[in-house]
């Protein structure tokens, strides 16, 4: 696969965060576009395999494939990770893939097709454009080979009420799980809930880790913003604010400029581009009520929260 | 024997989310701690024999989970992965998506070794896949017709069969 960014060393990551806090958002969007191997591919700009082009999405052969026939489907837009597409891109490039993989099946005579996607450096993302890989297998090819392992039925149940709290959650459900062993836990939960909505605040903001990502001008820029998840924003809007560089984490190149000078205005502009997502911000309002209740729940169990979807999808920028 | 997921289905084990299509799940036998599979109601063994509204609804459904598994286990990533037809390791015959939790040094190895490939292999497995895939697209539009008179004729039986109707029901 063709990669822009080689696999970096922790030291490397470093190094490259800092230059690109040392940048003006300008020279960031420029290095970012320069980065992107694949929006050149797809502007044109140097050539590829095109299998197969619509408005939102491409196909190309992969020029170092797993296997013959390996093929990488790409939005037209820019986005890192999957979180950040929307249900409608989603499910097109699905579609697509279950087309393409039986022209993978049928066409090459494969015993088999995986459909491969990674979020996040150590899921093994080499590019930092978005992609789905889907590779043709034949049997004892030995491309892939997962193993898998059983894990304690208490353990796994545990996670699963964590992992089906913040489902729930996303999917806008006010059900909330409770385990026998957290039972004692989520009256706490309600209580800091209540305490939070009393002083006025977003109750999403107090008790989060993760709201320390968002930068110190959007938190004067705009309290509704800063209670928001850095993640919903950079899904929604596709402005991820990174955790490493604060120049980019006010959600826009231009409107960063724009708060330094005048914060109301700026404060307007959100409001009126929130307004378009006010249905999605009401469902981010219910899963952030519940994310309180479970986040407790997790931390309880000493499970790592420090780390933050946009820290996933900013390594790349 | 019966499929691994159906039997999820059935005994209601560590299912986090369900509906009439799609089911979601925790595996206890997993490649790791929290890996999440996102499986269609009905039994149908490989990607290419799941209708599209289904395959709509399950890739929308592992990209929340993909988000779930991201907060609540506050990994560092997550591959979502389909391993379709035997060739591809695919364990349990009944369509899935996997969401793999993913730290570093976790030991879950899925990187490949990239295969050297001529330009002109590549060119020609590029006319040949266009080719197929232009004879693909009309058989495709054939099954979906298929697939709306099956249905029809499903839901035409289920109505009229109170019997059949409750055993529907059963999970």
């Amino acid at each position: 696969m063709a990669s822009p960014l080689p696999q970096l060393t922790l030291e490397q990551q470093k190094e490259l965060q800092e230059r690109l806090k040392k940048m003006s958002p300008e020279e960031l969007m420029e290095f970012q576009k320069q980065q992107c191997i694949f929006c050149q591919i797809i502007s044109g700009k140097i050539p590829a395999k095109k299998l197969y082009e619509d408005d939102q999405s491409l196909i190309i052969l992969d020029i170092n494939p797993a296997s013959r026939g390996h093929l990488l489907l790409l939005p037209k837009k820019h986005y890192a990770i999957l979180p950040q597409l929307n249900d409608g891109l989603t499910s097109h490039l699905f579609s697509l893939v279950k087309k393409y993989s039986k022209v993978l099946l049928k066409g090459l005579k494969a015993d088999g097709t995986t459909v491969f996607i990674a979020n996040g450096l150590v899921a093994g993302q080499k590019a930092q454009h978005f992609m789905i890989h889907l590779i043709p297998r034949k049997e004892g090819d030995s491309i892939m080979a997962l193993s898998e392992k059983g894990f304690d039925a208490s353990e796994v149940q545990k996670v699963s009420i964590a992992i089906e709290n913040k489902l729930n959650g996303l999917l806008g459900m006010k059900k909330e799980v409770v385990d026998d062993h957290s039972a004692e836990k989520s009256p706490s939960s309600v209580e800091d809930k209540k305490a939070a909505v009393s002083s006025g605040e977003r109750s999403s903001s107090a008790p989060r880790q993760k709201s320390a990502v968002v930068s110190d001008s959007s938190l004067a820029d705009s309290k509704e913003d800063s209670s928001e998840e850095g993640y919903f924003s950079g899904r929604s809007e596709q402005k991820t604010p990174p955790s490493a560089s604060q120049k980019k984490a006010s959600p826009s190149k231009k409107e960063s400029k724009k708060s330094t000078k005048e914060n109301s205005k700026n404060n307007e502009d959100k409001k009126s581009r929130n307004k378009q997502k006010n249905k999605q911000r009401e469902e981010r309002d219910v899963s952030n009520d519940h994310n309180d209740g479970s986040d407790d729940l997790h931390t309880a169990d000493g499970l790592d929260d420090s780390v933050s979807l946009d820290d996933i999808a900013n390594l790349f920028r | 024997m019966k499929c691994e997921y159906c039997e999820l289905l059935e005994l209601h084990k560590n299912i986090i989310y369900e509906d009439k299509e799609v089911v979601v799940a925790v595996r206890e036998i997993a490649s790791s701690l929290g890996e999440v599979t996102i499986f269609s109601r009905e039994h149908m063994t490989i990607l290419e024999l799941v209708p599209q509204d289904i395959l709509a609804k399950c890739s929308v459904m592992a990209n929340k989970a993909g988000v779930a598994v991201f907060e609540a286990l506050g990994v560092q990533g997550t591959n979502v992965l389909i391993r379709n037809g035997l060739g591809a390791e695919q364990k349990v015959p009944h369509f899935s998506i996997a969401v793999i939790p993913r730290k570093e040094n976790d030991g879950v190895n899925l990187q490949w070794e990239p295969q050297p490939a001529e330009e002109s292999d590549i060119e020609a497995t590029l006319s040949l896949l266009k080719e197929e895939a232009a004879s693909v697209k009309e058989e495709k539009e054939e099954q979906q017709e298929e697939r709306a008179v099956r249905k029809q004729k499903e839901q035409r039986v289920s109505s009229d069969n109170p019997m059949l109707q409750s055993l529907r029901r059963i999970p």
